[in-house]
């Protein structure tokens, strides 16, 4: 096997300044995205809950076709197909003295409205998943839907949106890679830079994927810390991470060996057979 | 649009008159006339499927109906008076603006979950009516305390009893000073020992003097103690009403008659 292990771990641990730029655009791309989708999937949501059936209709369709295209597909329309076609074309900018690309520009958009298509429908479902008391209760008291959405149904159906969300930032890290096909220099067009020119495509793309490895992870602990922050806000108690190991622990010994592991509670169960 | 309507006297706190609703082709009210007068307390009572529960939620509109008209503090609910004096209908801020005075008590309590007891009670007060927080919630505590939960002020819905969370619910009505306070089978949900903590504070309430209560419950001990004038419905009508001793021990209708046998 022909593997440069000084290279590796000269590339993980002493990785280029242009390598670490790219890794901050990957997750700078990746936050504004998902923060526009946010706010557009949340428009989207509202659209496809309301009482107006053009609204609703106008969010179907555009969940329909966004979820149904592939995002390469619609980056490629959006950055190359309409510079083609003439219609438009996305010019470097600047913006509070940071020059942003158009291609990044270009990438912003069409991530984001893909984003938000999923993300409506979390916010959709989430919100569709609460009991119809809480409305009844809210109009009851005489609150507008308006009001009863702000007040009392949102901040209750954020808790259970927050994981399919950490889910769809997680899957937008991982797709910022395809951004390499229009020319953004996030992480992994440098890694494709750097691999062409050492031909250690091996050794740099397994750092690579190490990085992105350390974001998702990274997302994973602050999705926890986030989930159990609106837990505290519901009154429900959040397992601590040693007593969800223990849980892991135990479920786990019981699938190996039910007969040692079941105890009291095994021999009930047998007594209902 | 509706012109001609004549308001009730300003003693009068509930006028429903004709009140027709049908769902699914099953006709649940039919022509339901009450009228209720300020401080009183009325029991309504009757099989289940006889359209109690629907008609109290009819009367803030929870329900909507097919005809006939419903006043509560001289407004007709859903309905906003033009200048001209005829009205048009509205279910929007309105609506929602006339329901602020109208309390009501769900079954399964509806409180905000993500909210503590203390929270849910001046919530609407501060964020709706724009009460200085500082007062709504010094109020919040003062019912709290009524209801008996001065000490459970913190907690959230789901770290209390159900008894506790209808008491928590009573206060979160209360806190809108309301001209009505309807309850929907408060204790239906909750076993007895906990079916009595309401049902004390509901007593509790009652007795003031000072609160129209509209009540519908099974509790016909409770109804007693507490009804000014029980409401008898069967079948989406109403059968029989009177003063309490008169309708529970002298009671006129058969079915009224039937249907006390089996739930005495």
């Amino acid at each position: 096997m022909n593997f440069d292990w000084a290279f590796f771990w000269d590339s993980l641990f002493h990785p280029s300044t242009a390598y670490l730029n790219g890794l901050l655009l990957t997750v700078v791309i990746s936050l504004v995205s998902m923060f526009l989708g946010l706010v557009l999937g949340l428009v989207l949501a509202l659209m496809r809950l309301s009482r107006n059936a053009i609204l609703r209709c106008i969010s179907a369709v555009y969940v329909w076709v966004m979820r149904g295209i592939p995002i390469l597909v619609i980056l490629v329309i959006i950055y190359l197909g309409l510079a083609a076609a003439g219609i438009y074309k996305f010019q470097d900018a600047t913006v509070l003295h940071v020059t942003i690309a158009g291609s990044i520009q270009a990438a912003l958009v069409g991530l984001t409205l893909n984003q938000a298509a999923y993300i409506s429908e979390i916010i959709r479902s989430s919100v569709s998943a609460l009991p119809d008391g809480q409305m009844e209760a809210s109009l009851a008291m005489g609150m507008t839907k308006t009001s009863a959405m702000r007040w009392i149904i949102l901040p209750q159906a954020v808790r259970s949106m927050i994981p399919p969300l950490g889910n769809q930032f997680n899957q937008l890290m991982k797709n910022t890679s395809l951004l390499s096909i229009i020319g953004v220099s996030e992480i992994f067009l440098i890694t494709q830079s750097i691999s062409s020119a050492t031909f250690r495509t091996f050794e740099i793309f397994i750092v690579t994927g190490i990085y992105y490895l350390l974001l998702t992870t990274i997302w994973t602990f602050a999705q926890n810390q986030l989930e159990a922050l609106f837990n505290r806000r519901l009154g429900i108690p959040t397992p601590s991470l040693s007593s969800r190991i223990q849980a892991q622990y135990i479920a786990l010994m019981r699938n190996i060996k039910p007969s040692a592991a079941a105890g009291k509670n095994g021999a009930s169960i047998e007594n209902t057979h | 649009m509706r012109t001609h309507i004549e308001v009730p006297d300003s003693d009068t706190v509930v006028s429903a008159k004709d009140v027709s609703l049908s769902f699914q082709g099953n006709q649940i009210l039919h022509e339901v006339s009450l009228d209720v007068h300020k401080g009183e307390v009325v029991v309504l009572l009757g099989p289940s499927g006889a359209g109690k529960t629907s008609f109290l939620r009819t009367i803030n509109l929870l329900n909507s109906y097919d005809s006939g008209e419903i006043f509560v503090d001289g407004h007709l609910m859903g309905y906003k008076k033009t200048k001209s004096g005829a009205y048009t209908p509205d279910s929007g801020k309105h609506l929602a603006e006339q329901r602020r005075n109208i309390g009501f008590v769900f079954q399964h309590f509806n409180l905000f979950p993500h909210m503590t007891a203390l929270e849910n009670v001046w919530h609407t007060p501060v964020r709706i009516l724009k009460v200085p927080k500082e007062q709504a919630v010094r109020e919040a505590g003062e019912l709290l305390a009524l209801v008996g939960l001065s000490d459970r002020k913190d907690a959230h819905p789901n770290g209390l009893s159900g008894g506790q969370q209808q008491r928590v619910a009573i206060a979160r009505a209360l806190a809108m000073h309301p001209a009505l306070m309807l309850f929907d089978e408060p204790t239906s949900a909750l076993d007895p020992e906990m079916t009595k903590e309401v049902l004390t504070v509901m007593q509790k309430l009652a007795g003031k003097g000072d609160t129209t209560m509209m009540i519908v419950t099974h509790e016909i001990e409770f109804a007693r103690k507490v009804a000014d004038r029980i409401v008898v419905m069967a079948d989406g009508r109403i059968i029989e009403q009177g003063p309490t001793e008169d309708v529970l021990d002298r009671p006129q209708e058969t079915r009224t008659k039937e249907f006390l046998t089996k739930v005495l």
